[in-house]
Formats: C-alpha cells, sequence, structure tokens
C-alpha cells in the first residue's frame, strides 16, 4: 500500500513505523510546502496523511478541496490537538484523524487500512459524488455556444475558458492561498457583503449592542468564508470585501453564501444582540487583481473590485445575494437552480437568490 | 468529579478569607437544605466557630456529598451577581477556575455553570448528572421519512452513506449547541440537551439541520429521491439514566407522538410549552398548529419567496 505522507516533523515521520512493517508498506514524506506539485504526479498513492500543524482553517481548506480533486482518499495529523471540531473534517471528507494521542501510538498499516475502507464522503466514484445535475450521462456531448470546452466526467470543463476576463493562475492544485505571492495579479471571486441599516439602528438602540453584532457577524462571516476556502480581505465598520482563489473553472464562493442567507435567522437567534432578523446583502463577482494583504489594500486599483463595490450598494436591494454571469457560469448546475435573472448592471449579467421566507 | 487536595485547600482558603460564618452556613444550607454547623465541627453553640475551622468542614461535606462544583458556582454567583443584595469579593477565584479547567471543566459565562470541557470530553451526562435524579431538559427527535422505501428503493451503498450523513450532520449540530445524542437508531434518534437558554439551542439545532438537509438534497445526496426527515422539540422533566434502553418517561413519549403523529415531512414541530421560552426571532416564523386534543403545538419549515 502506498502512502504520501506531507509533513515537517520528523516525529510524525517516526510515528508511521508500525506501518512500513507491514508486508507491501510504501511511504513517501514530502514537505508540507511541496503538497500541490507532488500530489498531482502521485496518482498511484492509495493514502494521503497531512500534518496540520500550524496551519489555520483556510489551508485546512485548501488540502480538502484539492485532495478531493484528486480522488485520493486521506486524513490529518494534529500532533498538537488543536482542531475544535474533528467531526467536520469527516463531513468534508477525511477518512482518519490522528490527534496527539494516536500518534504517540503509531500508526500502524490496519489503521491506514481500515480508514481508507471508510472511504470518507469524498472517496466514492466521482460519479456518485459530483452534484446530480452534471452527472456523466448528461457530459458526455461537449457543451454547445460559448463555452465549447469539453466536458470531463465529472461534468467539469478541461479547458476553462476566462470568465469576466479572467485570467488563469495556473493549474487548479497551485491556486491555493500557499501559492498566492503578494504583488502579482490573480484571478479571483469577490464576495462583497454589508450589513443593512446600520446606521439607522445605531441611532435607535446604540453602538454597543451594534459593534458587539457587527462582531459576532465578522467571526460567523469568517468562519463560512474560510470553510469555502476563502479570506476576508478589506473590512470597514459594517461592509467588506472577502476573495476566493478562482482557478477558471468552478466558484468555491456560492455554496457559502447560500448557507449564509439559508442560516440568517439562526445566526440572528443566537448571536446577534439585536432581538431582531438582521439583514445582509452579498455581492460576487469574478476578476483580476493585484494581490496585497490585508490592512495593505489602500493603493489597489482593479475594476472587478471596483464592479463587485458598485454591485453591493447601488444595485443591491437590503436582504438579498447576486452574483454576475461569470460566477453563475461557473457555479454547478444543482446550485443554479437557486438563482433568478435579475437584469444587468454595468454590463454585466446579474442573478439574484431566491430568499427563505 | 475528581477534587485534588489543592483545589480543596484553596477553596477553604477562599471561603474563610471572605465570608463571615454565618453566611458560609446560608450557603451551605443552600445545597444541603438543613445543615448544623456547630454539630458537624462539634463546637458547641456558647463558643464562635473560627472562619478557618468552619471554612474547612463546610468544604470536606460538600466534597463528600458531590456537590462540590455546585458550591463553586454559588460562590461565583455571590461574587459577580451577590446574595441578599450584597456582593462578596471572594479571592483565589481564578485560580479555582483554573484547576477545575485542569479537571476538564470549563465556566461558562454566559450560562453561569460549569461544563465538562468539550474538547476534552464529551459524555452523555455533561459531567454533572447523577443517575436516577430527575432534571428539565429539552428533547429533539429525529426521524427520516419512508426509511423502508429508501433502503427498498435505494443501493445499500447509497443508503449507509445517506445515514453516516444524517448522524454526522445531527451530531455536529448537536455538539456545537452543547447538546447530546442520547439515542442513534441509523434513521433517526433523540438529542438532548440541559442548562440555560436549552429551548432556543434545541430550536436552532432543528432548524440549522433542516438547512443543511436542503443543501445536501441539492448537491450531495445520492439517493433516488431527496432525503427528507421529521423533527420534534419538546421540554419537560426525565430521569437520567445512563442507559439508553432505560430511558422512558412522559418527556420522552411525547416527543416521540409530536414527531410521529404531528409532524409533516421536512418541518419540525415545537410543543406549546417549548415555545414559551423561544426567542421571538424564532416565533414570529412559527405557524400554530391546530390543537387536536393532543395540545397547541407549532411548526416551522422551510418556505421560498415566490
Amino acid at each position: 500500500m502506498h502512502v504520501l505522507l506531507f509533513t515537517n516533523g520528523r516525529h510524525v515521520q517516526k510515528a508511521f513505523s508500525p506501518f512500513l512493517r507491514s508486508r507491501g508498506a510504501r511511504l513517501d514524506v514530502h514537505p508540507v510546502s511541496g503538497f500541490a506539485k507532488v500530489l498531482r504526479g502521485s496518482e498511484d498513492a492509495a493514502f494521503v496523511y497531512v500534518d496540520i500543524s500550524g496551519c489555520g482553517e483556510g489551508a485546512i481548506e485548501t488540502f480538502v478541496r484539492s485532495l478531493k480533486k484528486a480522488g485520493i482518499s486521506f486524513g490529518f495529523i494534529d500532533p498538537k490537538d488543536k482542531v475544535k471540531d474533528v467531526a467536520l473534517l469527516f463531513h468534508r471528507g477525511a477518512s482518519d484523524y490522528v490527534g496527539g494521542k494516536a500518534l504517540r501510538r503509531g500508526v500502524s498499516a490496519e489503521r491506514v487500512k481500515r480508514a481508507q475502507r471508510e472511504k470518507g464522503s469524498h472517496a466514492l466514484s466521482a460519479e456518485a459524488k459530483t452534484p446530480r445535475a452534471t452527472r456523466p450521462a448528461a457530459s458526455k456531448t461537449p457543451a454547445a455556444g460559448k463555452d465549447a470546452s469539453a466536458l470531463d466526467h465529472s461534468g467539469r470543463r478541461t479547458r476553462p475558458e476566462r470568465k469576466s476576463g479572467a485570467k488563469r493562475g495556473g493549474t487548479p492544485q497551485e491556486l491555493s492561498w500557499a501559492a498566492i505571492e503578494e504583488g502579482k495579479e490573480y484571478s479571483f471571486c469577490f464576495m462583497y457583503v454589508e450589513l443593512d441599516d446600520i446606521a439607522e439602528l445605531r441611532k435607535s438602540i446604540g453602538d454597543k449592542q451594534i459593534d458587539l453584532t457587527i462582531r459576532a457577524f465578522r467571526e460567523y462571516l469568517d468562519r463560512l468564508i474560510a470553510q469555502g476556502g476563502g479570506k476576508t480581505w478589506m473590512w470597514n465598520d459594517f461592509s467588506g470585501v472577502a476573495l476566493f482563489p478562482f482557478d477558471g473553472s468552478q466558484c468555491d464562493a456560492v455554496l457559502p453564501c447560500i448557507r449564509m442567507v439559508l442560516a440568517r435567522r439562526v445566526f440572528s437567534a443566537e448571536f446577534a444582540f439585536l432581538n431582531t432578523l438582521i439583514s445582509f446583502r452579498i455581492a460576487l463577482h469574478i476578476g483580476n487583481t493585484v494581490y496585497r494583504r490585508k490592512g495593505e489594500t489602500g493603493t489597489i486599483v482593479s475594476d472587478a473590485v471596483n464592479s463587485v463595490f458598485h454591485l453591493g450598494r447601488r444595485f443591491a436591494h437590503p436582504g438579498n445575494f447576486y452574483i454576475t454571469g461569470g460566477v453563475y457560469d461557473c457555479t454547478p448546475d444543482c446550485l443554479k437552480t437557486c438563482f433568478r435573472p435579475a437584469g444587468e448592471f454595468e454590463g454585466n449579467r446579474v442573478y439574484r437568490m431566491r430568499l427563505p421566507l | 468529579m475528581n477534587v485534588s487536595g489543592r483545589l480543596q485547600r484553596v477553596v477553604e482558603r477562599a471561603l474563610a478569607e471572605s465570608i463571615d460564618v454565618h453566611t458560609m452556613t446560608t450557603l451551605a444550607r443552600r445545597l444541603f437544605g438543613s445543615y448544623d454547623l456547630n454539630e458537624r465541627t462539634g463546637f458547641p453553640k456558647s463558643l464562635v466557630i473560627p472562619n478557618k475551622n468552619a471554612a474547612g468542614q463546610i468544604v470536606r461535606d460538600i466534597r463528600e456529598k458531590g456537590l462540590f462544583l455546585d458550591f463553586v458556582t454559588l460562590l461565583i454567583e455571590i461574587h459577580e451577581v451577590g446574595l441578599k443584595g450584597r456582593k462578596y469579593r471572594i479571592p483565589y477565584l481564578r485560580e479555582i477556575v483554573n484547576e477545575l479547567k485542569k479537571e476538564g471543566l470549563v465556566f461558562d459565562e454566559a450560562t453561569r455553570m460549569f461544563f465538562e470541557d468539550p474538547g476534552l470530553r464529551k459524555s452523555r451526562d455533561w459531567g454533572v448528572l447523577r443517575e436516577g435524579l430527575e432534571y428539565f431538559f429539552t428533547f429533539l427527535r429525529v426521524d427520516i421519512v419512508g426509511n423502508t422505501d429508501l433502503v427498498r428503493r435505494n443501493s445499500s451503498e447509497a443508503v449507509q452513506n445517506t445515514y453516516e450523513y444524517l448522524r454526522g450532520n445531527v451530531q455536529g449540530t448537536v455538539e456545537r449547541r452543547n447538546g447530546r445524542i442520547w439515542n442513534w437508531e441509523g434513521d433517526g434518534g433523540l438529542a438532548v440537551f440541559h442548562f440555560s437558554n436549552m429551548e432556543n439551542r434545541a430550536a436552532l439545532c432543528a432548524m440549522e439541520i433542516l438547512n443543511e438537509l436542503y443543501i445536501y438534497n441539492l448537491t450531495q445526496c445520492e439517493l433516488n429521491d431527496p432525503l427528507s426527515v421529521r423533527i420534534a422539540v419538546h421540554c419537560g422533566p426525565c430521569e437520567y439514566r445512563k442507559c439508553p434502553d432505560e430511558l422512558n418517561g412522559e418527556t420522552i413519549k411525547s416527543v416521540n407522538e409530536l414527531e410521529s403523529k404531528r409532524t409533516k415531512t421536512n418541518a419540525i414541530t415545537f410543543s406549546g410549552i417549548l415555545c414559551r421560552g423561544l426567542s421571538p426571532i424564532i416565533v414570529e416564523r412559527l405557524e400554530r398548529v391546530s390543537d387536536d386534543g393532543y395540545g397547541v403545538c407549532y411548526s416551522y419549515e422551510i418556505r421560498w419567496e415566490n
């Protein structure tokens, strides 16, 4: 059995000594920084372990997405037991989690085989895991019209078309935050989000309650954005922009935003301090920008950033979620059913999500 | 729970240095009901019991009766809120809380109670319930709709994955709100909530389960038809039992009936008594279900604008 281990720690590598004693066991150890490159060339690996010491939620999410795309069973190693919600890793497709105690006992071949048998939610055939509307039977014929690139067996375009002037930053596995460098231009999905009516609420309810609500909302937003592989990039009082690396094929920001809209009442009852349903608007748009770290974005000049701000501030109605045509085209078919055409704005088609009451 | 000698000594010192003997006795009576300090220490009523002796005796007695955690909670309360209109400055509280943290217990500021640290342990009784005692709980009952049909019409792998999804979704949602799964049968189960604000936590948990189910059906469901559930939420008294088979009582019967007989597909039914404790943000979205002899209840389902 061929296992890939990504770790920078020798003690983690040593923990696999029991595994190596098994007949036919093969363990290739690589530093975590080489994850994207090594994974691309390792289709014969039966299982992948990634040491997530020192990794934040965004990096873990990137590993999850890359491994799911590669279709390899995987597990995480957490020597210092930093992960608070281990179940979430399994929900996202992991088949194994090795905490500090289990690591000290050692990782055996039996454990790896068991984990591989568990498979996790991703390691079923690509057919089963593809959102239903893009199953293989529908996708064997290349799509007609503008988007004439061939579709692979999972329903994805094999040669991503440029969307709204989007530039490909590299192959999908390389478009992780680890690969993004300051000062260089990349394609992103931009997410504008704004809390509605805050100025009026400040007058009627007072600053303290509003500030508590904004803080709770930001923590909630950061969590959801990180789960989708994004990062909050700009924030000013009650509105801001998040970035999601865009690989030219699928926009990963749509699902977290749908989740936010669905969960509005739950969030309002649980975390907001206003005793009323909070209202927020969201706008998604794809485009390019030079990447600068959070806090150093004052000199950014980008049409895409301007567009998403205009869409959010001038077009969007309170409480609504909008996506531009480029985002819509890169949304899985199963999620497109949530949206309705909402006209045009600054040369872009706009779609609006049907709202839960 | 394990009370180390060090922890006991710190609490004794905190008590002796901050409260007079009369107030100490009042605190002890809050927990024991009746408590005669003279009898316990052996000091005759004609003598004044020194603070140190009183504190030592009370803490030993409390530890023996398994009420140590309740007593520390009381000390925090009189420090922050007061007793009979007066606040008592209790020293070493931070040290006491830190010692308890080493024992795997954390103090929740919002509910002002100790819970077992979920990062270390998620035991059935939160580390604090006692077998056979009656407590007030909120129960959440969830069940797959049409399970027999689902098993017949889908591959066993798809069914198994669906069961795993449901269990993972419910368990994650419940435990994030400090609830516990007390019973699970594959196609559904019973979750329970305790401590302050349990009604809202259970209700929000139910709503989140429905939200996530909607997304699951859109993006991941492997079944021939979307997965559907019924959920019911109800609160009431129940005796705590470690063994799931021994769980019974009127409250559990009621929540099971509420789910099986009064809940629509992909909807939640909340009992009338539960709704009294719910946030207005939740209540404003509920629809009253007509009283057909079972008592008033309220329904929630995801509805969409046209």
